[in-house]
């Protein structure tokens, strides 16, 4: 079980595996340059990731990339990336440097991380996104087995909700001396308060407002098989170390009773449950025998039918599904058009009027009765 | 190269809508979690069929959204919808998951376009996909015109770029708020829009309310000629959601200013300012070119709640013409005798028409209409079935 952390002075870098190096040129929560991290580098025996993850339109890339070209990497022991135009530039430009892949947004099915890892003959590792049930964990851990690659999850730290390179805060606040606003957010949805927000270089970030924790299913993490468990804390950063290398329940309470945490979807992910109840099923028109849809309906006067399928014929049985799903069989007596002329049938494409029936309103489908 | 004008169709109404006033090509859903709009009402796999069949006729490409990031349930569910997909002839799916593009190319030969969602935006991201089997790329909302061309020039892949409308203010796919505060997978066409909600937001004792993540929507008119010049291949209009009257005088107004662009006309100041008026006419938040130009500042900030800017209300469709008699109106907003209307022909300009007289189809004569039901107007030529009906709105 190895341990991930960013790299700061106030860390204690000896209980930590992976550091990573965060210069705020090339790192969305980097606050350091790259030159200002630089020096310490050399000194620091412990593997180093160099963390280029913001996402970059051309112009920006072009700027990542000539800071990249006059970086040293051989001081790194890999380079992690999000955008896939950074995963791209490293394959082709320097195939011999191990990559990481951010893979927390967007990566949810097995495919897609297999080709990512066939992408890229260096990958080591692949960061699993926290919308993942460990149900679904398991079984793309499982199925990626052949790649030999390492799994890297949150284990606690903030939740980034929303990432736009736009600069939101800075109409309404000023920066620090740092060039960055934080700020908290309190949205008209109640019980929606206090979303941490903040604006730098890349753009605007907003973070859920309880942290998210996995402290609780380390192990169980680790028998699905993630190897490396990241800090992203930047409170009691050493006692959660300290928790994930000897659990000691202490420690584990002291960082619940710090902050109200949240577990996400680690349990179950039903986020999709909501979209069958968006549809009304009624709406859906079988395959044989559509002659139409309602178009109007006047009480005591006539039902107007769009005819979009097969003519409506004068003496043919027709059944009508309303769009609460009842269904009314009748024959067809009288058809007209708009000028009241008398019809022996209608044509498709046509407007068509049948005599008023009681129930049937706009929207409903018309059926050839014989075929339906 | 004239750039092909992309049409939402959220439905086959609207599709038969944009399809009449001049869309190249729609994109549309169906009805299934494959998509990102889960709440429109989108097609059945009839009503696709009827919609492939509708807009081939008429030369009119049809691409077919499957833009979620798709989880393994979905995934397993795919294939059977790529069959009947490829079996109907759609000219292209959307899409946003690499795993999505990885099963299509391994199971059937339907061309692949990247969707927005994917966030694509830069040349080697794009050489990435080229190299994955995607045919054509729909650019992020934040990459500019000089670096479309950029991409387009060192890849050399087809590239679409949105033309109008709605945007997200996350980088797209990038934005989970929805999942965590609706349970709602916001990439999985669950999106609640709390981008468009009021925040209160404090820093040391100062208060601020204001939308402040709320984009203002994108107004690319004025550029139609960079699009061209950057050698894009497609021009997309947002909002497969919004009805009929949105979707067809955007639609019209864009087709109107690429004919002249075909004829090798020039966009005069006068003709834009006549489509700016149009554009107007439907709801619709404050316009911005966002990044299209330079990195979109400030301005394209909408502090406003709802998107309130509407000069015009669709009144109803014209649902039959009696020539020389009287033309039909299928009513969707009440209006009242006398008033005057607006018909917007599928080419050419609008036509005025007086409620002179409110005919009920039996004849009696009616003071107002009511939503839902039909009503006979006095006769005007040049015009047709699916024409949109609107009047200047009572704000």
């Amino acid at each position: 079980m190895k341990i991930v952390a960013n790299y700061s002075q106030s860390l204690d870098i000896d209980k930590v595996d992976e550091l990573l190096i965060c210069p705020n040129e090339l790192s969305r929560h980097g606050v350091a340059s790259y030159e200002e991290l630089a020096p310490a580098l050399k000194s620091i025996n412990k593997r180093k990731v160099l963390v280029w993850d913001i996402l970059m339109v051309q112009k920006d890339f072009e700027y990542a990339q000539k800071l990249i070209e006059n970086i040293d990497l051989s001081l790194f022991d890999s380079i992690r990336v999000q955008d896939l135009g950074a995963l791209e530039y490293m394959r082709v430009e320097h195939p011999n440097i191990p990559v990481q892949f951010n893979a927390e947004t967007g990566f949810h099915n097995t495919k897609s991380l297999v080709a990512i890892c066939q992408s890229h003959r260096k990958l080591e590792k692949i960061i699993v996104s926290l919308e993942l049930s460990k149900d679904k964990l398991k079984e793309i851990i499982q199925e990626l087995s052949p790649y030999s690659i390492h799994f890297e999850i949150m284990a606690i730290g903030p939740l980034l909700l929303f990432y736009s390179p736009r600069n939101l805060l800075s109409p309404h606040f000023n920066k620090s001396a740092e060039g960055i606003i934080s700020v908290n957010g309190k949205s008209e949805e109640t019980p929606h308060k206090g979303f941490r927000i903040t604006e730098n270089r890349h753009g605007t970030f907003m973070f859920h407002p309880k942290d998210h924790s996995l402290l609780d299913y380390l192990d169980e993490l680790k028998t699905l098989g993630v190897d490396h468990f990241r800090v992203d804390s930047t409170e009691l950063v050493a006692q959660t170390i300290n928790f994930i290398k000897f659990r000691n329940s202490s420690d584990l309470e002291v960082i619940k009773k710090s902050k109200p945490h949240i577990k996400g979807y680690f349990n179950v992910n039903k986020s999709d449950a909501l979209f069958t109840r968006l549809k009304n099923k009624h709406f859906i028109k079988k395959e044989d025998g559509f002659i139409g849809e309602v178009l109007s309906s006047q009480k005591e006067s006539y039902i107007a039918i769009k005819i979009l399928k097969e003519g409506l014929v004068k003496g043919a049985p027709i059944k009508i599904v309303t769009p609460e799903g009842k269904e009314k069989r009748v024959l067809i007596k009288k058809i007209w058009n708009s000028r009241g002329d008398e019809l022996s049938g209608s044509e498709k494409g046509s407007l068509a009027y049948i005599d008023y029936i009681k129930g049937v309103s706009k929207r409903s489908f018309v059926y050839n009765n014989a075929t339906s | 190269m004239i750039p092909e004008l992309l049409a939402p169709a959220g439905n086959l109404e609207k599709l038969k809508v944009v399809v009449s006033y001049g869309a190249d090509a729609v994109y549309l859903g169906g009805k299934n979690q494959f998509g990102l709009r889960a709440a429109s009402e989108n097609f059945t796999e009839e009503e696709l069929l009827e919609a492939v069949h509708l807009c081939h006729q008429n030369n009119v490409k049809v691409y077919v959204v499957l833009n979620s990031f798709f989880h393994n349930k979905e995934i397993h569910q795919l294939p059977l919808y790529l069959d009947f997909l490829e079996s109907i002839k759609v000219d292209a799916v959307i899409v946003s998951d690499l795993g999505v593009v990885e099963l299509i190319n391994s199971h059937c030969s339907i061309p692949i376009h990247l969707s927005t969602q994917s966030s694509c935006l830069n040349s080697y991201s794009a050489q990435f996909w080229k190299s994955r089997g995607v045919e054509r790329i729909v650019l992020g909302r934040e990459v500019s015109l000089d670096e479309a061309q950029k991409i387009r020039e060192q890849t050399d892949i087809e590239l679409e770029m949105f033309v109008h409308g709605s945007m997200c203010m996350a980088y797209s796919g990038n934005c989970v708020i929805s999942n965590y505060t609706s349970g709602r997978d916001s990439n999985r066409g669950g999106c609640a829009h709390s981008c468009r909600f009021e925040y209160e937001l404090e820093d040391n004792g100062k208060k601020v309310t204001d939308t402040f993540m709320s984009s203002k929507d994108l107004f690319g008119l004025r550029l139609l000629k960079q699009y061209q010049k950057a050698g894009i291949a497609s021009l997309k209009i947002e909002g497969r959601n919004k009805g009929p009257l949105y979707a067809g005088t955007i639609t019209k107004v864009y087709s109107d200013a690429l004919k002249v662009i075909k004829k090798g006309e020039e966009l005069t100041e006068k003709l834009i300012e006549q489509w700016e008026d149009e554009l107007k006419k439907v709801s619709h938040r404050d316009y911005t070119e966002a990044s299209l130009v330079q990195k979109a500042s400030n301005d394209s900030i909408y502090h406003q709640r709802e998107e309130s800017n509407r000069e015009y209300d669709v009144v109803g469709l014209v649902a039959d013409v009696v020539e020389n008699e009287f033309i039909v109106i299928e009513v969707r907003k009440k209006f009242q005798k006398g008033e005057t209307l607006e018909v917007l022909p599928f080419n050419g300009p609008i036509h005025e028409l007086m409620a002179s007289q409110l005919l009920l189809m039996d004849s009696q004569e009616i003071e107002f209409t009511n939503p839902g039901g039909l009503v006979k107007v006095p006769y005007i030529p040049n015009i047709a079935v699916n024409n949109i009906v609107r009047k200047r709105a009572n704000i």
